[in-house]
């Protein structure tokens, strides 16, 4: 690599996509090398602004030799189609979330990043939080025990107007599906990592509030392989900011409200305890502790396209490898399609009843009317 | 003032503390005691200086009191209460107010019949926390309600389940979790947020040894269409209970003895309507209360509310009919998780009758017993 930086091209550059041209261009290890989206205007406009060249065909740019890297931030549908592409070509890349619609397109570019041996990250850019970082540290390492109950509680809110934003949002041919592929794949993100993968998934979906043609609220009943349960809540219909998360084991319990967690550490394992205890009214020991937060690490998005150069030129450890952006999606693919069949979906999902499920959805998809077109980030992540 | 003349049948670790209890509070008097081990019933009789009963039938018909209140086990609630109901006594029942739905709606009835006041010991309701809880529910500050959560918490050993031979037995008690520690909070739940119309509920025996169930999830779905979500067990340390209701107006959350409360600046529909930024958000005000548990003296004040409903005609804390509901939800919970099927509410009487007729004949005597009789330290002053 040239003087130690990783060259890069962004593809997708009307929403998200232009808020990562500014951190590439931000960060010591990466430069920008080209724009590219479907839509001229969006692109040329943007090309422009950070001059340098615009492209409005992925391949071309792909084929350009201008970069080393892509970030792939358009619609999810496509997120498999260009990722392939530039991994066969060479390229590594980071993909926005999630990193496919379907488990089998997933299965299709992780494949082709193993391939191609470049590297493959997924912006799952709230694992570089410390309250997510200190999460996954504790219960990998065993602070709790064996896992015997999980609970995850993530609501979100959109407005209408936000869903009327787009001609693809929300809808099936647009993002294949609606608040399970948008608003939570990050939570879902660290729910698998630190709880796990489900074995089974009972879930309902419905459209609770919006005009729109995918779920707005999501209920999951989980089963997991040591037999514990789970329940998994999501919805953009009330307010946010009061997400919450119970990890209960056996040698302890996490609870996470909003960012704050706390830790219990019981005197015994539970199992054991329960079969020692002679007095009828024992009970557990249990220490309670507020974790404290190293807040002095770099965080956001940024963190996760400089590490992306890290592991490039120096083989830094992956912060949100691709490959584990699979987890989410086989996990949002079983809540859709046990809510759509009505019955409990095991997990890996059968590939072929999802695409099945997926290609009936996209049939009935409709174009949205009385759209009224904004495209603009989240104001959260425009800084 | 006249002071209310209190019975009380049925003297285990419970019903001995309500004797210490009546004997502390003013508008009432411990007049006399029954129980069918008829040694325990002298020994207590003499310690509070009261005559004292093994026959229920015959305290009730005594003449020597007003009121009773009801400390036997759970399937033996119904007839107790019934009977002095009918005999013209006010009663207070201890929780659960009956293992089924069709003996606690004999007890509604007969308390209706018979114009008797007819509470039931749910004493959380006299919670602090709980008061307020109920007070912004009432004043409408969350709106109607569109989703819930519960997430009730026990921890109970082996040696719990080994102190009574009728412990968590279908035939000694009519259920586990559900039937012996969930009923505080599912009463408040639902007093809360109301009783939801379907249940879709998954119980098993997860760490325990005993025939009954020890964990419990269930889906809910309420008149309006609204979602909830429940979940209890006995075996995971760290009492606690945690509640979400998420309304048109704001959001309320209890988390053990905390309140959090979310006031949205517009309701939740309209503004989702009216809002043309996409980015637009509702404004949110959260305010917290932090309230101390008054679990030590809470029996004590549903036994002075009880008495001074007879006496002034006050506003009963948890009646019969709140009973009757928070059965409702248990049988429910139960017969959905057996059946593997949704249950709607209310449950059907016949069929949990029929239901809990099979399970009892299946429910087998307990082996390894080492009989402890005490009451929760917790409940003690």
């Amino acid at each position: 690599m040239e003087s130690g930086v990783v060259k890069i091209g962004v593809v997708g550059v009307g929403g998200m996509g232009s808020a990562h041209c500014k951190m590439v261009k931000d960060i010591k290890e990466t430069e920008l090398v080209f724009v590219c989206d479907i839509e001229k205007e969006v692109a040329k406009a943007r090309g422009e602004e950070f001059g340098v060249p615009y492209f409005t065909d992925y391949r071309e740019a792909v084929k350009s030799g201008l970069a080393d890297a892509l970030i792939i931030a358009t619609p999810h549908w496509v997120h498999p189609e260009i990722a392939i592409y530039a991994f066969k070509n060479g390229l590594h890349v980071i993909s926005e979330k999630p990193i496919a619609v379907t488990v089998s397109d997933a299965d299709r570019m992780i494949k082709a990043a193993k391939k191609s041996k470049k590297v493959f990250a997924v912006m799952y850019q709230r694992r570089t939080e410390p309250w997510v970082r200190k999460l996954k540290e504790l219960v990998r390492d065993g602070v709790i025990g064996e896992i015997t109950r999980t609970l995850c509680i993530d609501p979100w809110y959109r407005s209408q107007a936000y869903y009327d934003s787009g001609t693809w949002r929300a809808t099936w041919k647009g993002e294949g599906g609606g608040v399970l592929i948008n608003q939570a794949p990050h939570t879902i993100d660290l729910f698998m990592a630190v709880g796990g993968l489900p074995v089974k998934v009972e879930a309902k979906t419905r459209t609770k509030l919006h005009k729109i043609e995918v779920e707005d609220e999501v209920c999951a009943f989980l089963e997991y392989k040591n037999g514990a349960w789970g329940y998994y809540y999501t919805t953009t219909c009330e307010s946010g900011g009061t997400f919450h998360m119970e990890l209960a084991g056996e040698k302890g319990k996490i609870i996470v409200n909003g960012t704050d967690i706390t830790l219990y550490r019981y005197d015994m394992p539970v199992s054991e305890f329960t079969y020692k205890a002679e007095n009828m009214w024992a009970s557990l020991g249990v220490k309670e502790e507020k974790i404290e937060l190293d807040t002095n690490v770099p965080v956001g998005h940024g963190e996760i396209i400089r590490n992306f150069a890290g592991a490039i030129l120096k083989n830094e450890e992956l912060i949100s490898p691709g490959e584990e952006g699979l987890k989410s999606v086989e996990f949002i693919n079983a809540c859709i399609l046990s809510s759509k069949t009505n019955k409990p979906v095991k997990i890996p999902v059968n590939r072929k009843d999802y695409d099945t499920l997926m290609k009936k959805l996209i049939a009935k998809s409709k174009v949205k009317k009385a759209v009224k077109v904004q495209r603009m980030t989240d104001p959260k992540f425009a800084k | 003032m006249k002071k209310v003349r209190i019975g009380i049948i049925g003297l285990g670790a419970m019903g001995y503390g309500h004797c210490k209890n009546v004997r502390s509070i003013e508008d009432v008097s411990l007049t006399c005691v029954c129980d069918n081990d008829e040694a325990l019933a002298r020994e207590r009789g003499r310690e509070f200086g009261v005559p004292y009963f093994s026959d229920s039938r015959q305290l009730i018909n005594s003449g020597l009191c007003d009121a009773i209140i009801v400390v036997v086990p759970h399937w033996f609630h119904p007839d107790v209460s019934i009977y002095a109901l009918s005999k013209g006594l006010h009663v207070l029942c201890e929780k659960p107010l009956a293992v089924t739905v069709s003996d606690a709606e004999r007890m509604v009835k007969a308390a209706k019949k018979y114009k008797r006041i007819f509470a039931v010991m749910h004493q959380m309701r006299t919670e602090p926390f709980f008061k307020k809880a109920k007070e912004i529910m009432e004043s409408d500050i969350i709106g109607k309600i569109h989703r819930t959560l519960c997430v009730d918490l026990w921890y109970r050993s082996q040696a719990y389940y080994d102190s009574g031979t009728w412990r968590a037995t279908w035939k000694g008690e009519g259920g586990g979790v559900l039937i012996n520690q969930a009923p505080h909070i599912i009463d408040l739940f639902i007093a809360l947020a109301g009783l939801p119309v379907k249940v879709e509920a998954k119980t098993r025996t997860k760490l325990h040894k005993i025939e009954v169930e020890d964990e419990v999830c269930a889906f809910l779905e309420y008149k309006n269409g609204a979602w909830g979500y429940y979940y209890t067990t006995t075996c995971e340390p760290i009492r606690n209970f945690y509640m979400e209701f998420a309304g048109e107006k704001g959001k309320m959350i209890i988390d053990g003895y905390k309140i959090k409360l979310y006031r949205y600046s517009a309701y939740l529909s309209v503004f989702t309507r009216k809002a043309k930024n996409m980015w637009e958000s509702l404004n949110v005000k959260e305010e917290i209360y932090n309230f101390e548990s008054n679990t030590s003296t809470a029996q004590m004040e549903m036994i002075k509310n009880f008495a001074e409903t007879i006496l002034k005609k006050e506003k009963l804390f948890a009646t019969g009919r709140d009973g009757l509901n928070t059965i409702e939800f248990i049988n429910a919970c139960i017969l959905s998780g057996k059946k593997k099927k949704p249950v709607t509410i209310p449950v059907d009487r016949k069929e949990y009758d029929e239901f809990m007729a099979g399970l009892k004949k299946l429910s087998k005597p307990k082996k390894n017993v080492k009989v402890q009789i005490a009451t929760d330290p917790r409940l003690l002053r």
